[in-house]
């Protein structure tokens, strides 16, 4: 009989090795989330350093995006709800005094978040090739 | 609490009672806690100018946020009706129509 369990780890496992930067690899359900949201990017991109409550990531957007994006709970959260519901992220815990609820980005979310990466990676390129970008170190 | 940051947190759960039932019910706690420590931080690093930025920040977003939110629940309120609509008219003209 087949571990369903093991199966899927392997599976898992076998989806974290391959690069995944090229929308190519997404699977087809998820490519229609493409080009992402500010907002979608950025909550993936503070998750993608690993868990956080919903205050620690509004934060850490903020840090990353050099105080240019912020947003406040009302697109935190639903952002967060839509994200779950597409399962890219998944709650992982309640904090002892039950009022912080932890999340993390899925499998899904990942490659989600890869892609989008490889695709701006791509423009980057064709612009620089392009000399629609100033040259690394000109 | 601090009597302005009392306020604050006051005026903003009334603020949630605009937004979709669905998102306060699972995060409206939440959705709070992080507006008062956004409120704390703010105040502590610059004082009521840092309160006004988020207050600004979080007023602009509630309006698009329950605007928006509220269109995209009428619209797949209004696409229920039609497909409904749509649904019903098939079954008869399928009995009556073709007589």
């Amino acid at each position: 009989m087949i571990d369903a369990g093991t199966l899927d780890e392997r599976k898992e496992a076998e989806a974290m090795a391959k690069p995944s930067t090229k929308t190519g690899t997404l699977p087809d359900d998820l490519r229609h989330l493409l080009p992402l949201t500010p907002a979608v990017f950025f909550i993936l991109f503070a998750l993608a350093g690993g868990e956080k409550h919903g205050y620690a990531i509004m934060q850490q957007v903020t840090a990353l995006s050099d105080g240019k994006f912020r947003m406040g709970p009302g697109t935190l959260y639903t952002t967060i709800q839509r994200l779950l519901e597409l399962s890219l992220i998944e709650e992982t815990a309640t904090d002892p005094a039950g009022r912080r609820r932890y999340y993390r980005m899925s499998r899904n979310g990942r490659a989600v978040f890869k892609a989008e990466l490889g695709r701006m990676d791509a423009v980057v390129r064709l612009a620089l090739q392009q000399h629609l970008l100033p040259q690394e170190g000109a | 609490m601090a009597l302005p940051l009392r306020v604050s947190h006051r005026v903003y759960a009334g603020l949630l009672l605009l937004y979709p039932t669905a998102l306060r019910q699972q995060f409206g706690e939440e959705m709070l806690e992080v507006f008062t420590d956004q409120m704390r931080d703010a105040r502590n690093k610059d004082g009521w100018v840092g309160e006004m930025a988020v207050w600004r920040c979080v007023a602009g977003e509630t309006v698009h946020t329950v605007v928006s939110s509220h269109l995209q629940t009428a619209s797949v309120s209004v696409l229920s009706i039609l497909a409904a609509f749509g649904l019903v008219t098939t079954f008869f003209w399928s009995i009556f129509g073709q007589r």
